[in-house]
């Protein structure tokens, strides 16, 4: 049986396949159209999971949606009802789009995708839960998802049994923790749905002045895990912004212009929307633990995506096991709507665990010599262990900035080692060159590690791998490697085993067999507003417009100097809108 | 590789598509203002005499708990055929 979920309308857009119950291929849209968080019907995704299958389109038995149409719409038309006359500006621009797409799911996903059959609908966080249980180690486990806002629930807590996945109790709109940080996130300056990340990087540069203020009038948490949002400091629920001036007054500072200098109030209002994120994600594991006596927890939904709330789950329990995702946002509800009809509706035993991200597609070593050949690239082809020794000798001696492109393509919003730029963690300097030579990004913000598996509890704070870059963590006393280490000594950790990235441990492995450093810089292999690589091509044209050193495509090793000038008649700045 | 200049009739075809572009626009806007009023205000103001919350929005401070019991679709094949 071929199910293919898809997730869009809103923000990243993607789809997934799976086979007789097994995950075949899974993408997001905007990989494919290069448009950042594109929320469009995800054709091109589409497209490449039937490739990954050697399917067409009339193989599928089932094309799910990830939400349900008309209750989303009836919780809209609601909040118009409730905010009169206050939400004309928001009806106005939110109606013509409900009119002429999202009421219309079957009809576009035959006009769009060409498929003739069956359409199913699951709920938003029934999709985001079942993303996060049925590829799960556990065959039992508690759920959480928290996010925005789907239909109704803004939050759910729920328990997996074998093939069984219920939802006990939720939170409704507009009582939202995602809509909270995200209000954060816009009177911080940045964008919505899109910078939250960068909240949570900026928020170690701050002192949490404000919680208390946030828990006096802005949150109502109570005791039980669950709260209330003082609405009458939002705007979310009936106009075009997030907050409205009372929330300006409240803090007594106008909201941040994107782009303009951060001062220590924003970084203390960073610091503080996070501590409180943490605790009310905190408050609420804890009331599930007590509800349902398990020990295996598994999340989803965007606010999954705080590795630092998540890094505290770790520590503070009380569930054993944590398993998140590696896409908790969004896109992933393209895999929990397949999922979700494979065991749920249809009644098939799970017989998929997820052990990897690696779900994207990849290109021979043929067909990366043919797109370079095409272009009159000068690269060498090198057997595969060369490869890997030239490249760490690089790394470590030279201080090059790697862009390496291997295998298939992630799932999920972080670079993994197979669209990364990689570089040596231990030269502080790094920091500096990869985020303003390379990416172009604000100064702030920390890199991530990616640390052997095996040596990872040498280095850091932890005791169990975080293959998805989904758990913060300390770095150990006396281990050096400033690049990577944030102002608290914290550091976004992924650990990389053998069997899931045989070419990235490898790296690793020679790179600390020539320095002693199992660590290695890794983000994602893209500039500022630019969605992740995917092609060779992609991945040619990201390295000729910014100032890294070598590229590696397969066994390709390419190095800037030898390279002809890139001649566009365009600038490519223009191209990518800053996130 | 130079830029072909632009034809005049073109260039005449791409303001008239503008202004069009921009009369549709406010049209469309005046059209959307007249059912909010019409058909959102009614039942907002039936909703306000009534004082209604649908959102939930007065009962802020309580000690009680703000979970709800989940409004889950059953999972069966007949309910996931349908949007609602």
């Amino acid at each position: 049986m071929n199910i293919l979920g898809i997730s869009c309308f809103y923000h990243d857009a993607a789809a997934a396949l799976l086979r007789d119950g097994n995950l075949v291929a899974a993408a997001h849209e905007e990989r494919f159209t290069r448009k950042r968080h594109d929320p469009d019907m995800p054709a091109q995704a589409t497209e490449y999971c039937l490739r990954e299958a050697g399917i067409d389109i009339d193989d599928l038995d089932y094309v799910v949606f990830y939400d349900k149409p008309f209750i989303k719409f009836e919780r809209i038309l609601t909040t118009y009802f409730a905010t009169f006359p206050r939400s004309l500006p928001s009806f106005t621009k939110a109606i013509p789009i409900w009119l002429k797409e999202k009421l219309w799911v079957p009809s576009e996903v035959r006009k769009k995708l060409g498929y003739t059959g069956e359409v199913l609908f699951t709920e938003h966080h029934q999709s985001h839960a079942a993303s996060a249980f049925y590829p799960s180690p556990f065959e039992e486990a508690a759920v959480l998802t928290c996010d925005g806002v789907g239909e109704w629930a803004t939050t759910t807590q729920g328990i997996g049994r074998g093939s069984d996945l219920e939802l006990i109790q939720e939170v409704r709109f507009p009582h939202s923790l995602g809509l909270l940080y995200s209000a954060f996130t816009y009177y911080l300056g940045f964008k919505v749905n899109s910078a939250e990340y960068k909240v949570m990087g900026a928020a170690p540069y701050g002192e949490p002045k404000y919680v208390k203020q946030i828990f006096d009038e802005l949150v109502d948490l109570r005791e039980d895990g669950s709260f209330k949002l003082n609405m009458r400091y939002f705007a979310y629920d009936y106009g075009l912004t997030m907050t409205n001036r009372r929330f300006e007054n409240l803090f007594e500072h106008p909201r941040r212009k994107g782009e303009s200098e951060m001062e220590q109030f924003h970084w203390d209002m960073a610091a503080s929307v996070q501590v409180v994120t943490e605790e009310i994600v905190l408050a609420m594991v804890r009331d599930l633990h007590r509800r349902t006596g398990l020990n295996n927890l598994c999340m989803a939904g965007g606010v999954a995506l705080n590795c630092v709330a998540n890094g505290r789950i770790v520590r503070e329990g009380p569930f054993e096991n944590l398993w998140v995702q590696p896409a908790a946002g969004d896109a992933g509800g393209a895999l929990g709507a397949a999922l979700f009809t494979e065991h749920a509706v249809l009644g098939e035993p799970r017989k998929f665990q997820m052990k990897h991200a690696y779900w994207g597609p990849a290109h021979s070593d043929e067909a990366i010599r043919t797109e370079l050949d095409a272009r009159g690239a000068p690269y060498r082809s090198l057997p595969r262990d060369e490869m890997i020794a030239e490249v760490a000798r690089r790394l470590a001696d030279d201080q090059a900035v790697v862009g390496w492109f291997q295998g298939r393509m992630e799932w999920g919003p972080r670079s993994l080692g197979a669209r990364s730029i990689l570089a040596d963690a231990r030269n502080e300097e790094n920091w500096k060159r990869v985020n303003l030579k390379i990416k172009f990004r604000e100064s702030f913000r920390p890199f991530a590690p990616a640390a052997l598996a095996e040596k990872a509890g040498e280095w850091f704070d932890i005791d169990r791998e975080s293959p998805y870059m989904l758990l913060v963590c300390q770095v150990n006393e006396g281990k050096h490697i400033p690049a990577v280490t944030h102002v608290d000594g914290s550091a976004r950790l992924q650990t990389v085993d053998r069997d899931s990235q045989p070419e990235f441990y490898d790296l690793l492995r020679a790179f600390d067999e020539r320095t002693g450093c199992p660590v290695l810089i890794n983000t994602s292999f893209n500039v500022r507003g630019e969605p992740i690589v995917c092609t060779p091509q992609d991945a040619y044209l990201c390295f000729m417009r910014t100032h890294m050193d070598v590229l590696v495509l397969g066994n390709q090793v390419l190095l800037k100097e030898e390279q002809p000038e890139l001649v566009e008649d365009f600038d490519w700045r223009e191209r990518y809108e800053l996130d | 590789m130079g830029m072909e200049p632009v034809p005049v009739h073109r260039r005449l075809l791409n303001g008239w598509m503008a202004i069009v572009a921009r009369f549709g626009f406010v049209q469309t806007l005046v059209i959307l203002s007249i059912f909010y009023a019409l058909l959102i205000g009614p039942v907002a103001l039936v909703g306000v005499l009534a004082r209604r919350d649908p959102l939930d929005k007065r009962t802020l401070r309580g000690s009680g708990t703000a979970w709800s019991k989940a409004d889950s679709a059953s999972a069966d094949l007949d309910r996931a055929k349908q949007m609602t």
